[in-house]
């Protein structure tokens, strides 16, 4: 006569291995589940004498058909091959534990809990009443150590008397009236049937359209009847929610099982993530402090990366300038290649490389935020806000990344399946200032603000939220309406930023930022500069060159906000094709003005602005026709031209007239 | 259970896991249980933040700075708003 079985049966991490290692000792060898890949371990453990076989089943969550472990499992409890099954449970983790618990019952098996890994349980002073635990269920509990040995015989025990009486089908579960009417029609059909499984079993799964088994079922060779059933009952219930209610049901036994049995501390265990949270994510602190911290970040970037750092880039590339210059002349360059290479090159380019250590700081600053798992609290802590502007707070999302350059940003609303949500997100983008206006800022702000940047760049990022905000909801009121969609999210905990990690980020950002100084802006300031000393017949630099006449033809149109001049009008335009552009072009044409009296572009620009043109001169910036890679952008997301013309014409008209208000406010509160 | 934690998401909108779990006196882990079989049923779905392309990311300018995943998020799919009408 062959040995009786006992399975085992758990969730991952139940300790279901240890319990098999602490009953079966050496006596034990490992394969393969056939077919599969998945580790079939057997042994064998003895009890009073007599020897029984024991499997280890793969660990699982549920019993169903969605992985390889969870097939594997649900065909051998199927199979019938096991006399009784132990379910080891993780008595931290019962409730969740017990849902497999229940599917076990369902399906009418003999079984012995195994409440594993109770010391950790009661370290976190957790207590069960195991009297009422095995009377609810039906079923013998013991408490176990599995790693210590403890329990593990009084749990063979049980088995081996679960093993040896007969068992009575009892399904401890309730469902709702609708399922259970449902169920027992099931069962009429099924009564008398030569059947692979329990009647009530199947009956159950087939109201839940469990797939796997009724796929099982068809194949057994069950009577024509039944299948026609099966069918007829699927044709009238096909939008029905039946799975989802015997699921429910299931989670409702287990998490009342767990409350009447399990006493918990009424001090819930805090993490640490939990006590930074409730300060950091608070409903009235966190855009405070969100707030606070990104003007942190602004005075650090401007602290480190243009005080401390910023004049190496500047003396760096000075040098190179006089050098390169040196050289040229040396080697008698004809005078073209010269003003290129020095004016264009060194003074257009450079001026954009010499914000490296800026960008660099700033976004060091941010991947560490990032890293650290605070990043992912903002979009929560916006979420408030942006719902009363008509957006979800997953677009925040999309403006963070915004920070750091549009296009992923509007590409990121993407993932939004609401077209409202998605239009909006896309729209209101190119408000959020991207890393290619930080060198803007930074020279105007060197010029104009020096003990102040980090304030005045705080105000800039803020301010482009704002306009944001409200555009979202000046479309939601006019082009967009409609429902917002809904969300859960997960907030990964609090880490200390790994700085690996940080590095890497940090550094993708930053190489693209010289690789576009390299290309798109090498590009752009090449064009510049041969218009600005084309034709031959113009002074180079001068209103009489082609850039001079391009520039001319768009004074007017700056003049109301205070920076009237061809040369702060055509940067304005050089930054549509790349926003670094503007320092470059400006670099470029004030280098040429001023090269005789040595001026770098900071004291160029003093010359040429006053605090107040310099602050709309900003805002025109911040808020300006996004850059081409934008447009372009938005063109192949919408797959229309409508939309990027209409973003070009009106995030330029919000910039301008943004700009013109600052100033002529400006002028009449005497700031001029 | 199901039901009602498609209902928080739907009158709520930005929870987190931790959060859902304690306002309806269940085990975190409860509710990640319960996501994963509101998706596996269709009830909702799993996003990612960051960007989503079509196009392919090699050779693109902007392939570095996509791909960030500050958050895993969850949405109701027309399957679960239905439910809930």
């Amino acid at each position: 006569m062959s040995n009786k079985r006992i399975a085992l049966v758990g969730n991952p991490n139940s300790g279901k291995t240890t319990f098999f290692n602490a009953i079966t000792g050496a006596n034990q060898h490992v394969g393969n589940w056939p077919g599969v890949t998945v580790e079939k371990k057997e042994g064998r453990c003895s009890y009073k004498g007599v020897e029984y076989d024991v499997v280890d089943l793969p660990g699982i969550y549920s019993l169903g058909a969605f992985s390889e472990d969870e097939v594997v499992a649900m065909d051998y409890v199927l199979s019938d091959d096991a006399d009784v099954y132990i379910n080891v449970i993780e008595a931290s983790n019962i409730e969740r534990n017990l849902y497999l618990t229940t599917q076990l019952l369902e399906m009418g098996k003999n079984l012995v809990i195994a409440l594993n890994m109770v010391d950790e349980a009661e370290r976190r002073s957790i207590k069960f009443d195991l009297e009422k635990l095995s009377k609810k269920l039906g079923v013998p509990v013991v408490a176990t150590i599995a790693n210590k040995e403890i329990g593990t015989d009084a749990v063979i025990k049980e088995a081996v008397k679960a093993a040896a009486r007969p068992h009575i089908y009892e399904n401890p579960l309730t469902y709702s009236e609708n399922v259970l009417h449902h169920i027992q029609h099931m069962e009429e059909v099924l009564a008398n049937k030569e059947l692979p499984y329990p009647a009530k079993w199947t009956a159950i799964k087939i109201v839940e359209g469990d797939t796997h088994i009724i796929g099982r079922i068809e194949d057994s060779g069950v009577d024509q009847e039944v299948l026609d059933g099966i069918k007829e009952f699927h044709r009238f219930h096909s939008s029905d929610n039946f799975e989802l209610e015997i699921v429910d049901s299931r989670y409702a036994f287990a998490h009342r099982l767990a409350e009447e049995t399990v006493l918990r501390p009424k001090e819930e265990v805090t993490t640490l993530t939990d006590k930074i949270d409730r300060i950091l994510i608070n409903k009235y602190l966190g855009i405070p402090i969100f707030g606070l911290i990104m003007l942190v970040v602004f005075q650090l970037t401007f602290a480190i990366g243009e005080d401390l750092l910023g004049g190496i880039a500047v003396f760096l590339i000075e040098g190179l300038g006089s050098l390169l210059e040196s050289f040229l002349i040396w080697t008698r360059s004809p005078d073209w290649l010269v003003s290129f290479m020095i004016d264009g090159v060194i003074n257009g380019v450079g001026a954009v490389v010499e914000f490296v250590p800026l960008i660099t700081v700033m976004y060091l600053l941010l991947s560490f935020l990032e890293d650290s798992g605070y990043m992912a609290r903002a979009a929560y802590v916006w979420d408030n806000l942006m719902r009363s502007f008509g957006m979800q707070g997953k677009a925040f999302i999309s403006m963070i990344i915004g920070f750091g350059c549009t296009v992923p940003a509007i590409m990121s609303a993407r993932t939004m399946d609401n077209k409202k949500d998605r239009m909006v997100t896309m729209l209101i983008a190119p408000f959020m200032s991207c890393g290619a206006k930080l060198p803007i800022y930074s020279v105007f702000i060197a010029a104009f603000f020096p003990r102040h940047g980090g304030l005045v760049l705080f105000s800039l990022y803020a301010f482009g939220i704002i306009v944001g905000l409200l555009m979202a909801k000046l479309f939601n009121k006019t082009l967009f309406k409609g429902e917002s969609s809904y969300f859960i999210m997960e907030l990964p905990p609090y880490r200390v930023p790994s700085m690996k990690s940080v590095l890497r980020n940090m550094w993708m950002q930053v190489s693209d930022f010289i690789t576009r100084a390299g290309t798109v802006i090498f590009l752009v300031v090449t064009i510049m500069w041969l218009m600005a000393v084309l034709p031959g017949s113009a002074d180079p630099y001068s209103q009489q060159s082609f850039l001079g006449k391009l520039g001319t033809l768009l004074v007017p149109i700056f003049k109301p906000a205070g920076f009237g001049t061809w040369q702060e009008s055509v940067a304005l335009f050089a930054g549509i094709p790349a926003k670094e552009a503007v320092v470059g072009t400006l670099g470029m044409l004030y280098a040429g003005q001023y090269l005789e009296e040595g001026a770098i572009l900071v004291n160029a620009v003093k010359q040429n602005f006053t605090a107040l043109t310099a602050m709309a001169y900003m805002v025109m910036v911040l808020l300006y026709t996004p850059c081409v890679a934008t447009l372009s952008t938005i063109g192949k997301e919408t797959k229309s031209i409508r939309w990027p013309l209409m973003m070009a014409v009106y995030t330029f008209a919000i910039g301008w007239l943004v700009a013109v208000l600052v100033f002529q406010i400006g002028s009449l509160l005497g700031f001029a | 259970m199901l039901k009602e934690v498609l209902a928080r998401i739907q009158s709520d909108g930005f929870l987190s896991k931790a959060l859902l779990a304690r306002e309806l006196s269940v085990t975190e882990p409860m509710i990640e249980d319960a996501i994963g079989q509101l998706i596996r049923m269709g009830y909702m779905q799993e996003e990612e933040s960051g960007a989503d392309c079509i196009t392919s990311c090699t050779g693109c300018a902007f392939a570095t700075m996509c791909h960030k995943k500050l958050v895993t998020m969850y949405q109701l799919t027309q399957r679960g708003k239905k439910l809930l009408a």
